[in-house]
């Protein structure tokens, strides 16, 4: 027998569980993508009971469906557009009041909507008691409670979703009234179709009078605008009387459904955020937990990295002896350039299995948005706000893990800054190959030259989030408007399910972007003759001689900057290949060949210069545009040489004034 | 006592007076509970943003928005 599909959306507020309630129904049988051309995650997946398969599709959190941001434009236009069979409007029911704004917006939409009252528990934590069938009746909606933490209510959720699919349950949500605004709706309504675009006249009149953008202009294209623009007049406040309209609607739904304590019981919530977000204890609580999260990562994943080697060893030989009938060059290509390649994808793997577990955890038991809090005065001075403290902290290991924290923010332009100069701190490996330099060069000061960089790359943050607000994005970070959700405990299913996620489509999107670069370089390296003084990548080094000469560079030092682009640290390999040797020798034909300004030169566009292959695709995968990349890889390769062009020339000068 | 939000005390409450700022801003907040003629408490203060309930919602805001909303606040020491 034919199974039959139901097309199910979930939408809700951010932080309400939507997510939780997305992998508990669909499991691992999920794929995640981005929405076309936009930055912000798409999950669908599919559940099956009986005779159903019931395909859901996880809308992005949302407060309300006005055009503020991306996110709402997706959720408003996939409802009109795609017409799903039933919406699941998830929301977090120890702040019902708060939450039912975005089930009004989406009833004035679409009936078909069933409401979820997610994290009971906590609602009865806080003492509260809701009268579920009261609620029922008075929205004309059916209303499931859960605890998706806990996996209670999910079959009752699934049962019903099929009951309004067959038309055993009616869904007939009552209209809100909006008073003394009535009148003004209905004249705007009776100027315009009754239907535009997918939109009810409701809507549209609702949204004309909040000042929507987006519906002001299909408006324009469609009828006359200038006879609506009269009614609307010069009304700077109808928005907020709408949205007071809205909250008094609630308040009469709520006012004998939902019944709360005299006085406020103390949750444990309070207890933990009087510690957690304390004004002189809280800032260095959460260095001492997210130091403790660094720590742990990469202390694991090191851990983790020479077995993990091994194993690629064994299973490169392997793969030699199997192939021993290719020419040379082809197996040269596959082993030291593909396989390369993947063996440099391979090692992310841990890194980000372990990372995701952490920042799983940091989020779903609540405690990141409190970091955000106690941060955001700190990052005020780089221009950013406090979400951006972890990302950027958990780069100085490695970039890639670091900017794909970023999807923790809403912002869409906030991302994209914030994923650009998330390449300017110094990772594990750049920071190695400073050290090997240092103590060529400065073997008494080594320690201070390191600090030396790490205080230009932060000042090339700091410099960097300037120029790039100021010229491209061309908009200011947007100020710190954040919900702090109740502490909870994680579910470990769930960010099991969550790990998997992140890391199918790390390799997915990422995987073969990774690999293609490394085996380009490979042949630069190997081409045309195997010997690399006459390579491609010793051409290349020539061809930009002139650029860097300036600075004392020779073509050696630009080939090693050309590799280093595959994985950082293979710029220090790529030298010594160069000058066939290592060591001790390697020391000593350094120091002859260049001057310790010119090796400083070198380490502070090592630090700068491009972010490296793994990030670069990273980069692609999370921007989800190829423009923003090559944007990326132009702007530190500028910068980077700006930079070191500059204190070049002050420390030339200050030598010959001492 | 009319106060900026900003310079409220931790622990006092109060009603949203009025709130500065662009259109786009001013409606933002209202979706999220802070909305004129609102009950609001102040939770705790850093160095920097705010915390404040609102419509049994815990909300962190930025100095720049808490420095934009003005709050008639209750004169009651006596109470709580």
């Amino acid at each position: 027998m034919e199974k039959i599909k139901i097309r199910v959306a979930l939408s809700g507020n951010p932080n309400v569980g939507k997510s939780t309630i997305f992998n508990l129904l669909t499991g691992l049988r999920q794929h995640t993508g981005n929405w076309p051309g936009k930055t912000i995650e798409k999950k669908e997946g599919i559940y099956e009971k009986d005779n159903y398969i019931l395909e859901i599709i996880d809308l992005p959190g949302i407060y309300s469906l006005t055009s503020h941001s991306l996110e709402e434009i997706i959720a408003r236009e996939f409802i009109i557009k795609e017409k799903p069979d039933v919406i699941v409007v998830i929301v977090d029911a120890s702040s019902l009041e708060r939450n039912l704004y975005l089930l009004i917006q989406i009833l004035e939409l679409y009936s078909r909507v069933i409401l979820v009252l997610n994290m009971i528990d906590l609602l009865h934590e806080k003492k509260y008691k809701i009268d579920i069938e009261k609620l029922e009746k008075k929205l004309g909606i059916p209303v499931v409670p859960m605890i998706a933490s806990k996996g209670i209510g999910i079959g009752e959720l699934v049962d019903k979703i099929i009951k309004v699919y067959k038309g055993e349950l009616i869904c007939k949500p009552e209209k809100i009234d909006y008073g003394n605004l009535e009148y003004i709706i209905e004249n705007i309504e009776e100027k315009i179709p009754k239907n535009i675009d997918g939109y009810n006249s409701r809507f549209i009149a609702l949204k004309l009078l909040e000042g929507d953008d987006i519906v002001k202009n299909i408006c324009k294209e469609r009828i006359n605008y200038e006879e609506i623009e009269k009614i609307i007049g010069k009304r700077e406040d109808t928005a907020i009387s709408l949205a007071n309209a809205r909250y008094q609607w609630i308040k009469k739904i709520l006012m004998d459904t939902l019944e709360k304590p005299k006085t406020p019981v103390i949750t444990l919530s309070d207890k933990l955020d009087y510690i957690f977000t304390h004004p002189i204890l809280g800032l260095p609580l959460s260095f001492i937990i997210l130091g403790l999260v660094f720590w742990l990562t990469y202390t694991i994943n090191n851990l983790l990295s020479d077995p993990l080697e091994n194993i690629l060893g064994i299973f490169q030989k392997f793969l030699e002896k199997y192939l021993l009938f290719l020419p040379s060059f082809w197996r040269a290509l596959i082993f030291n350039g593909i396989w390369q390649g993947i063996s440099i994808l391979l090692t992310f793997i841990p890194l980000i299995i372990i990372f995701f577990f952490f920042l799983a955890i940091l989020e779903d038991t609540g405690y990141l948005a409190r970091v955000a809090f106690v941060t955001d005065r700190i990052m005020h001075i780089l221009g950013l706000h406090g979400k951006a403290f972890l990302p950027l902290m958990i780069s100085y290991g490695c970039n890639v893990p670091g900017i794909m924290a970023v999807r923790t923010l809403e912002n869409e332009k906030d991302r994209i800054l914030l994923i650009l100069i998330s390449s300017f701190i110094p990772c594990v490996p750049r920071i190695l190959v400073s050290a090997f330099f240092a103590n060529v060069f400065f073997p008494k000061y080594a320690s201070l030259i390191l600090l030396s960089l790490y205080f230009i790359s932060f000042l090339s943050v700091f410099i960097s989030g300037k120029i790039i607000r100021k010229f491209f994005l061309k908009t200011s970070f947007s100020p710190l408007i954040m919900e702090l959700p109740l502490y909870k405990l994680p579910n470990f299913k769930i960010v099991g399910i969550y790990i998997w996620e992140k890391l199918k489509a790390f390799l997915q999107r990422a995987g073969s972007v990774i690999v293609i670069l490394s085996s380009i370089v490979w042949l630069l390296g190997n081409y045309p003759q195997k010997n690399i003084e006459n390579s491609l990548l010793a051409y290349i080094g020539k061809l930009f001689l002139p650029l860097l000469k300036p600075l004392g560079f020779n073509w050696q030092l630009i080939s090693a900057l050309i590799a280093g682009f595959v994985a950082k640290e293979a710029s220090l390999s790529t030298i010594s290949t160069i000058y066939q040797s290592s060591g001790e020798n390697l020391r000593n034909i350094l120091l002859k060949e260049i001057s310790p300004l010119t090796a400083y030169s070198f380490m502070v566009i090592q630090l700068l210069y491009i972010p490296c292959a793994g990030t670069s695709a990273t980069i692609y995968k999370e921007t989800n545009s190829l423009k923003w990349t090559i944007f990326s890889i132009i702007y530190s390769l500028t910068f980077a040489y700006f930079i070191s062009f500059i204190l070049y020339i002050i420390i030339s000068l200050f030598k010959t004034l001492l | 006592m009319v106060k900026v939000l900003y310079e409220m005390n931790k622990g006092e409450r109060g009603k949203i007076l009025a709130i500065r700022g662009g259109r786009g801003r001013v409606l933002r907040l209202a979706e999220l509970g802070i909305i004129p003629g609102e009950e609001i408490t102040l939770l705790q203060k850093s160095f920097g943003p705010v915390i404040i309930k609102v419509k049994d919602t815990n909300l962190a805001l930025g100095r720049g928005i808490a420095q934009n909303i003005l709050v008639e606040v209750e004169n009651g020491e006596n109470k709580d």
